[in-house]
Formats: structure tokens, C-alpha cells, sequence
């Protein structure tokens, strides 16, 4: 059971981008379409999942003194190859996250973990770790692409990023009525602020019913 | 001018916060009454009345917005709303647009002014920024092109200066531009196409003198504020070959004169240190001229208000000290402030880019290394 409470607290209690506030730049940055939130979510799991499983295996072998380095090391490695790939297959989902596939390396959730929780656990765990963790920032950016799409441009959308097929596209604001100002980096910090005080405001609701 | 402190016990003055407000409540009335009097006359009813709509809808928008602020926070509405006056706010927004924006823009505006500019910091007393400014740079970033088509505003002078670069080619050229809408006389009166409370300098200004008159704003900030826009203005005009009306254009056109009385002498957002409130209109006066020639908006004032607002604590912590005591200080400190607030406003405009020839010439640049 403690495997999967330590699976689901990265959703809600210790949700990395709302609740740890880590990552934040490239959450500001890239959660302009879903499209983009999802394929840097992706990246992200996939990353921290394979940092996760190799620095929780050589966690016996690598020396504390050196263990910063080393990690940097491993992590730079799998962004290098994420990045790689994603030009290969997906030049569009390329060009639309830009620098921000590189700056995977110095994301802060995967130091982060890499630090706090695959250093310490064994293989299957840190695996574990990295797939809630992973999940729960992409949960972030896709609710707060979400909002800023659908406010910013009134319609929401999805579209294959190997083939550049558009898989579904509504209209849900009629255009005219959209608030631009939600596209921009205004509209990306508001929808930051209100979204991490709403799950502040969560957690002490919770806290102050345990107490009664 | 006197740089002293006034002392705290605020609680036995004869002026209260509700005093305050409702004077504020009147002069805003009357600005708008005397701009809703113009449009029925100059442009027809349909132009009054949506002036009148607009001025309801957006009260309507804030009163509602703290109904539901209250109900969430479950407290008690009328208690809140009386220490809270949602509805200055709304006034001095809707005052500060154009009569043809469209409803949908201006409660949006509203609401986010309200929300995100006042109840989030905690309420009225808390705000970092003046709400009304936050909700019109909302308008300004998306809203733009929200308009009615039935409604034309027509080009303001601002926005036609603007486009000409804030200078004049020659004196005849500004006579011709002037007449077009009566000259400076009318500029003075506010009979020209505009936002719908900051076309008349006269108004404001007969508006202004009662509510100092009634000690609800400092003097010295909007006195401070159009002085130094005067000198910078006489300054950089001078150098470009303008002539004397180049700094009376600068005051009456625009957000000045509005923005002078009743949103740089927000008390929230204001510091409370009188040098401190001298530095704070001086720095204004300078984006304002700053952003207006330097940069590719329109008008300045609206930007100014908010940076300043920004720099309040700093301008706070500056003058962090026993006031009469360091009265000569304080003095030798306002006086650097101004001298390097010119210097840097009138080096920057002297040395004003002409992007359009810089555009050309890269291009031109990228040509020969291909």
C-alpha cells in the first residue's frame, strides 16, 4: 500500500509544479496549446522515469562526494536522446517546445527526485516515483493549457504530433469574446497563481477536517 | 512647498474613508455627467446612453464580483461591500475608455480589475496597484479590437500624434493636425473624440480643485505630475524644434489630466512619505513622457501609474525616516531624483531610434550575406 500512496501523492498532495513549485519556468513557458503541454509531459515522464531507474541502480556505486555531477551526467544524457527523437519523429512538437526540450536537463523535478527519492529506493520504487511524479506535472500543464487555451483562443484542440492530423478541434468561446490576454505571459502567470491557491486551499480544507 | 510629516492618529480626523469616497464619487459623476452631456449633443442619444449602459454594467460587474467574493469567503456582504467601494473602481474604468468599447470587454475588464487588482492582495486598503489602471491595461492587451461598429470613436488626437511620432514636422504641420479637432481651446474643453471621461481638461481640473478642496487627494501629486510633464516636455520640445505648444499638447491630450487627479492620488498606492508622494508623481511624469515619445504605444500615463506603483516601497523604504528632522535631506534627495529623472528622460529622447530605417537596413544586411 505504501507504494501506491507514494504513486498518488505526486497528483494531488505533492504535485510538483502546484504544491512544490518546481519546474515552474517551463510550465509558464510552453502551456500555451495542449499540444505542447503533452508532449512536454511526455518527455518529462519518460526522462524521469529512466533518470529514476538509473540513478536508484547505481545508487550503491556512485560516491556521495561526486553524486551532483553524476547525476547531471545520466540526466543530460536521456534529455540529449528524448530530444533527438522528438526532432526525428515530431519536427512539429520540435520547433513548438524549441530550447525547452533542452532545459529538461535543469528541470528541477528531476534533480529533485533524483536527489530526494531514487538515491535512497530500490529500482521498482523509483520507477514508481518518476511515473506519479511525471503524471502529475503533466496533469498541471495540461490543466493550465487548457484553461489558457480555451480563454485565450476560445477553441481547444488536439492533433496527432507525428502526422500533423488534426484529431479534434472545437469551438467552445465564439470568437470575439476570447480574452487574449490569457495567451501571453500574464495570462500564464494568473492562471498559475490561481490554480496553485486553489490547491492550497484544498490541502488546508483537508488539513482542518483531520483535525476535527 | 511644505515637506512635513503629518502624524498617525488618523482615527480622530473629521475626514473618514466613506467621506473620502463619496467626494470621489461626486467628482466622478460630475466628469461623467459632463462628457454624457456632450455625446447627446454632439453625436445623438444612442451615444449617451451607451454611455450611461457601459457606466452600469461595469459597476454592476464589480458589485457582483465582491457579492461573490463574500459568498465564497462567507462574509458578511454589506459590511464588506461598504469598506470596499467596488464601484469607484468601475467608474474610473469605464471613465477611461472609449464609448465604443464592447460591453463583453469592459465587465471582463471589470471583473479581472476587481479580482486579480484588488481582492487577491486582500482588499481594498492592500492593493499594490490601482486596480482601475490594471483593469484598463487589460483592455489595452486584449481587448483592442473589441468595438462596436456602430459606434465610431474616430481618431483622438493621441493616437494621431503617435502615429506621427509625438514630434511635429513644423509648426504650420501642428497648426493644420490641431485644427482638425479645434485647436487647443477644444483640446482645453474636451469637445474631441476620445475616452469617455478624459477628453475635458476643464472639467477635471474644476473637479480637482474641489476635491482638494475637500482634502480627498494631495495637491502636490497631480501639481508635481503635469509640472515636471511641463518642463520635460518644454525641454525636449526646445531641442526638436517645436514650439511652446508642444508641452501644453503633452498636458491636455491623452490620459494626463485624468490620470493626475484621480488615479496617481489613489492613497492605497501611494506612498505615505510627502517627499516620498513628490518623488512618486515626479517618476510618473517621466515614464509617461518616456513611454509616449520612446516607445510604439499610444499614451503613456496608463503604464506610468502601474510602474510606479511598482517602485512605491522602494520610494517608501528612500525615505524611511524621521521626517522632520531629515527635512533637508529629504529635499536634497527629491531635488537628485528630478535632476537625474531629466537628464535620463531627455538623453533617451534625443537619442530616439527610427526603427523603420534600422528595419530596412538589416534586412538590407541579410541580403548581402546570403
Amino acid at each position: 500500500m505504501d507504494r501506491w500512496k507514494n504513486f498518488k501523492s505526486g497528483f494531488l498532495d505533492e504535485n510538483p509544479v502546484f504544491g512544490l513549485y518546481l519546474g515552474i519556468c517551463s510550465t509558464l513557458a510552453i502551456t500555451t496549446t495542449l499540444n505542447s503541454a503533452l508532449g512536454m509531459g511526455v518527455s518529462v515522464i519518460a526522462v524521469l522515469i529512466a533518470s529514476n531507474v538509473i540513478i536508484s541502480a547505481l545508487r550503491k556505486i556512485i560516491p556521495d562526494e561526486i553524486r551532483i555531477p553524476v547525476y547531471i551526467v545520466i540526466i543530460a544524457s536521456l534529455v540529449t536522446i528524448v530530444e533527438m527523437l522528438i526532432h526525428a519523429y515530431s519536427p512539429s512538437l520540435y520547433s513548438a517546445l524549441g530550447s525547452f526540450i533542452n532545459l529538461i536537463v535543469v528541470n528541477c523535478i528531476i534533480m529533485g527526485r533524483a536527489e530526494a527519492f531514487a538515491s535512497k529506493n530500490s529500482i521498482i520504487d523509483s520507477a514508481l516515483d518518476g511515473l506519479g511524479m511525471g503524471l502529475g506535472y503533466t496533469l498541471s500543464l495540461v490543466t493550465m493549457s487548457l484553461i489558457r487555451q480555451i480563454i485565450g483562443t476560445g477553441s481547444i484542440g488536439l492533433s496527432n504530433p507525428f502526422t500533423d492530423d488534426v484529431i479534434f478541434n472545437f469551438q467552445i468561446i465564439p470568437t470575439g469574446y476570447e480574452i487574449s490576454l490569457f495567451k501571453g505571459n500574464v495570462g500564464a502567470f494568473l492562471t498559475f497563481a490561481i490554480l496553485a491557491a486553489s490547491l492550497t486551499a484544498y490541502k488546508n480544507s483537508k488539513k482542518e477536517a483531520k483535525k476535527k | 512647498m511644505k515637506l512635513k510629516y503629518k502624524f498617525s492618529p488618523n482615527y480622530h480626523d473629521s475626514i473618514s474613508t466613506k467621506g473620502i469616497m463619496f467626494d470621489l464619487l461626486i467628482g466622478l459623476l460630475v466628469v461623467f455627467a459632463a462628457s454624457d452631456i456632450y455625446y447627446f449633443i454632439a453625436y445623438g442619444s444612442s451615444y449617451g446612453i451607451r454611455a450611461i449602459g457601459l457606466l452600469i454594467s461595469s459597476i454592476l460587474a464589480a458589485v457582483l464580483t465582491e457579492i461573490v467574493w463574500c459568498l465564497v469567503l462567507k462574509k458578511d456582504i454589506k459590511k464588506y461591500l461598504n469598506s470596499s467601494f467596488p464601484w469607484i473602481t468601475a467608474i474610473i474604468l469605464t471613465l477611461t475608455v472609449q464609448v465604443s468599447i464592447s460591453y463583453y470587454a469592459l465587465i471582463v475588464s471589470t471583473i479581472i480589475a476587481i479580482f486579480f487588482g484588488k481582492l487577491v492582495f486582500g482588499g481594498f486598503g492592500q492593493n499594490i496597484f490601482n486596480p482601475a489602471a490594471v483593469g484598463r491595461a487589460v483592455v489595452a492587451s486584449s481587448f483592442t479590437g473589441s468595438v462596436v461598429a456602430d459606434f465610431v470613436s474616430g481618431a483622438t488626437p493621441t493616437s494621431v500624434f503617435a502615429n506621427e511620432g509625438w514630434f511635429a514636422a513644423s509648426n504650420s504641420a501642428f497648426n493644420t493636425f490641431i485644427s482638425k479637432f479645434g485647436g487647443l481651446t477644444n483640446l482645453f474643453l474636451g469637445l474631441y473624440p476620445g475616452a469617455i471621461g478624459e477628453t475635458s481638461v476643464l472639467v477635471i481640473l474644476l473637479v480637482g480643485i474641489f476635491l482638494v478642496y475637500r482634502k480627498v487627494i494631495d495637491y502636490r501629486v497631480p501639481v508635481i505630475y503635469i509640472g515636471t510633464i511641463f518642463i520635460t516636455t518644454l525641454i525636449i520640445g526646445l531641442m526638436n524644434g517645436q514650439g511652446i505648444w508642444y508641452p501644453i499638447f503633452h498636458i491636455f491630450t491623452g490620459g494626463a489630466m485624468f490620470g493626475a487627479i484621480f488615479m496617481l492620488t489613489d492613497p492605497v498606492t501611494n506612498p505615505t512619505a510627502i517627499p516620498g508622494r513628490i518623488v512618486f508623481a515626479m517618476g510618473a511624469a517621466f515614464f509617461t513622457v518616456l513611454i509616449r515619445i520612446n516607445s510604439n504605444l499610444p499614451e503613456g500615463v496608463l503604464y506610468s501609474i502601474l510602474l510606479m506603483n511598482i517602485l512605491t516601497p522602494a520610494i517608501e523604504k528612500m525615505f524611511d525616516s524621521h521626517q522632520v528632522n531629515s527635512e533637508k535631506n529629504n529635499l536634497k534627495k527629491v531635488l537628485i531624483s528630478f535632476v537625474v529623472g531629466l537628464i535620463i528622460v531627455v538623453g533617451m529622447t534625443m537619442f530616439k531610434l527610427n526603427y523603420k530605417e534600422i528595419a530596412i537596413n538589416t534586412s538590407a544586411l541579410f541580403a548581402l550575406v546570403k
